[in-house]
C-alpha cells in the first residue's frame, strides 16, 4: 500500500516535472525595454555586464537604499543580540564537544579559497555574472565556515565597523563627486571608460562594486557573529 | 571527443544515481553516508571531466573544482558521522565493535568529550 | 617542521607557499595574463594568504622536488583506490542482500603535520568501506564497512598503509 501510494506519488511528480520541461521554450525576442537596455548599457557605461550597469547606475539611488536596509538590519540585529559578551559555554555539567581537529584543519585550508573566490566574484561584476552583493555573500559564508568549524575564533567588530563604514561613505562621496563632475548622484563617467571588457573599464562601476562588496560582505558576517552567541 | 564527455558524465550520472541507491538501501546513518560519500564523489570527477572534453579550455577551472570536491566532500562526511555518533545514533545490528564508544566511556563520561 | 604547536600565530612560514597557491588560483580563474589581472591578483592573494598563514601553521610545508614526485604517486595510489571504492560499494548496493558487518576500529597514525593527516583521512574517507569518525592524538577512529580485524596494528596495516608512505614524504 505504502509503496503503491510513493509509486503514485513519483509518477505525478514526473508527470508534472514532464509538463514542464515539455513547455519550455526559449524566448525568441526581448522586451522592447530590453532591448533599449542592452544596446545602452555596453555604449553608454561600457559595462558588458548590463544588470550590474543598470544595478550600479541607472538605479545607483535604489542600491544605496538596498545597501541602507542591509546596515539597518545589521544594527537591529546588534540591538536586539549584542550587549551580553558573556560565552555561553558556562552552562553546568553541558560541556560543548570538542571541534573536529580535522574539519578545523580543512576550514584553514579552504577559507582563503573562498575568500578568494569572493574577492574574484566582486573583481568581476561589470565584466561577468557577479557583483558586489554576490561577491559579499560568498565573503560572508566564509565567516560562517570559520565560525562553525572554529568556534574558539573571535571576531573584531570594531575592525569590521569602521571597515564598513569607511566603504559607505566613500561610496556616498563617488555618489557627490558624481553630481559635481559628470551628469548626477552616482553617475559613473566621473572616470574614463576604458577599452571594453578589461578589468579596468567602465568607468566608476568597479570601484562602487567593490565598495559595495566589502561592505555586504562585513555587514553580514557581523548578522552572523551576532547570532551565535 | 564530445561522445568520449557524454560517456564520462554518463557513467558519473550512473556513480550518483549508486550513490542515491546506496542512501536508501543502506542498514544504518554511518554506512549510508559511506555510500554517499565515495560514488558521490566519483561522480563529481566523472562529470566534471567530461565536461572538461566537452569544452577544454575549461579544463584547468574544473581541475581546481575537482581538487575542492575531493577535499571537503569527506570532509563533510567526517563532520556529519561525528555529530551523529557523538549524539549516539543508533547503529546497525550487525555491528561488530565500536572502539570510539568504547574509548568514551573509559575516559568516564558518556558523551564524547 | 613539524612541530604540533596549535597556532602560535607569529609564524609567516607558510606565507610563500600560500601567495603561489592562490595566486596560480586567482590566474586560473580569471583565465587572463593581462596586466590589471596580475596586479591585482598579486595584492589580494597577497593580503588573503597574509592574514591566513599568521592563523594557523597548517601551510607549514616544504616543496622540494621529491615530495613534488611523491605527491604524484600518492595521487596515483588515491585514485587507483578511489575507483576500487566504487566498484566495492557498487557490489553492495546492487546485491539483493547486503551482508556486511560494519564496526568502528582504531588504527595507529604517525603524519604530524595538519595537512598530512586531513589528506590522510579524506583519502581513508574515499577508500573502499573506511570513513573516518574522529582522530586523537595519535589513534584514528575508523568506521569501517566490513570489519576484517580488531587489531589497531593489522587494522592499520590495512587501512592507513597504502596512503602513509607517501603523504610522510610529502607533508611530513
Amino acid at each position: 500500500m505504502k509503496a503503491a501510494s510513493s509509486l503514485l506519488a513519483v509518477l505525478l511528480f514526473g508527470a508534472v516535472f514532464a509538463g514542464i520541461v515539455g513547455g519550455y521554450g526559449e524566448r525568441e525576442s526581448v522586451s522592447a525595454l530590453a532591448e533599449q537596455y542592452l544596446a545602452m548599457v555596453p555604449r553608454e557605461l561600457g559595462a558588458p555586464n548590463v544588470v550590474t550597469g543598470i544595478l550600479i547606475t541607472y538605479r545607483g539611488f535604489d542600491t544605496l537604499g538596498e545597501v541602507a536596509v542591509l546596515f539597518m538590519v545589521a544594527a537591529g540585529v546588534g540591538v536586539l543580540l549584542g550587549g551580553k559578551d558573556t560565552t555561553t559555554a558556562s552552562e553546568p555539567g553541558r560541556e560543548p564537544r570538542r571541534p573536529s581537529e580535522l574539519v578545523g584543519n580543512g576550514a584553514e585550508i579552504t577559507l582563503p579559497l573562498i575568500f578568494l573566490f569572493g574577492a574574484y566574484v566582486i573583481k568581476n561584476g561589470h565584466l561577468s555574472a557577479g557583483g558586489g552583493f554576490q561577491g559579499g555573500a560568498v565573503v560572508a559564508s566564509g565567516t560562517m565556515l570559520l565560525m562553525l568549524a572554529l568556534p574558539a575564533t573571535k571576531l573584531n567588530h570594531g575592525f569590521l565597523g569602521v571597515t564598513e563604514s569607511l566603504a559607505g561613505v566613500v561610496y556616498v562621496g563617488i555618489g557627490i563627486l558624481g553630481l559635481v563632475f559628470a551628469a548626477g548622484f552616482l553617475d559613473s563617467h566621473i572616470l574614463p571608460l576604458g577599452e571594453f571588457g578589461t578589468l579596468i573599464s567602465a568607468g566608476a562601476i568597479p570601484v562602487i562594486s567593490a565598495l559595495l562588496g566589502v561592505k555586504v560582505g562585513a555587514e553580514l558576517s557581523v548578522i552572523i557573529d551576532r547570532f551565535r552567541n | 571527443m564530445e561522445l568520449t564527455g557524454s560517456i564520462l558524465v554518463l557513467t558519473g550520472a550512473f556513480f550518483l544515481f549508486s550513490a542515491g541507491l546506496g542512501l536508501l538501501r543502506m542498514p544504518d546513518t554511518f554506512t549510508r553516508i559511506q555510500a554517499g560519500t565515495k560514488a558521490s564523489t566519483l561522480g563529481n570527477i566523472l562529470v566534471l571531466a567530461g565536461l572538461g572534453f566537452y569544452h577544454p579550455d575549461w579544463a584547468l577551472k574544473l581541475l581546481v573544482v575537482a581538487y575542492f570536491v575531493l577535499m571537503t566532500n569527506p570532509l563533510s562526511s567526517h563532520a556529519l558521522s561525528r555529530a551523529a555518533h557523538a549524539i549516539r545514533t543508533p547503529m546497525a545490528p550487525s555491528t561488530m565493535v565500536d572502539a570510539l564508544r568504547e574509548e568514551g566511556d573509559r575516559q568516564g563520561n558518556g558523551d564524547v568529550s | 617542521m613539524n612541530e604540533q604547536a596549535p597556532t602560535d600565530g607569529k609564524g609567516i612560514r607558510g606565507l610563500p607557499v600560500l601567495w603561489l597557491l592562490l595566486f596560480i588560483l586567482w590566474l586560473i580563474v580569471n583565465a587572463s595574463l593581462a596586466t590589471p589581472i596580475l596586479i591585482t591578483g598579486a595584492v589580494i592573494s597577497f593580503a588573503i594568504a597574509l592574514i591566513f598563514a599568521r592563523r594557523s601553521n597548517v601551510w607549514h610545508i616544504a616543496v622540494t622536488p621529491r615530495s613534488a614526485w611523491h605527491f604524484l604517486t600518492y595521487t596515483s595510489v588515491f585514485f587507483t583506490e578511489l575507483v576500487k571504492a566504487n566498484l566495492n560499494m557498487l557490489r553492495y548496493v546492487y546485491s539483493p542482500r547486503i551482508d556486511i558487518h560494519p564496526g568502528i576500529v582504531r588504527v595507529r597514525i604517525r603524519l604530524k603535520s595538519p595537512i598530512g593527516r586531513l589528506a590522510l583521512s579524506n583519502s581513508i574517507a574515499l577508500t573502499p568501506g573506511s570513513l573516518v569518525m574522529d582522530v586523537r592524538g595519535e589513534t584514528m577512529f575508523v568506521h569501517w564497512l566490513d570489519v576484517k580485524t580488531t587489531d589497531p596494528d593489522q587494522a592499520t596495516e590495512m587501512i592507513v598503509a597504502p596512503f602513509e608512505k607517501h603523504l610522510e614524504a610529502v607533508f611530513g
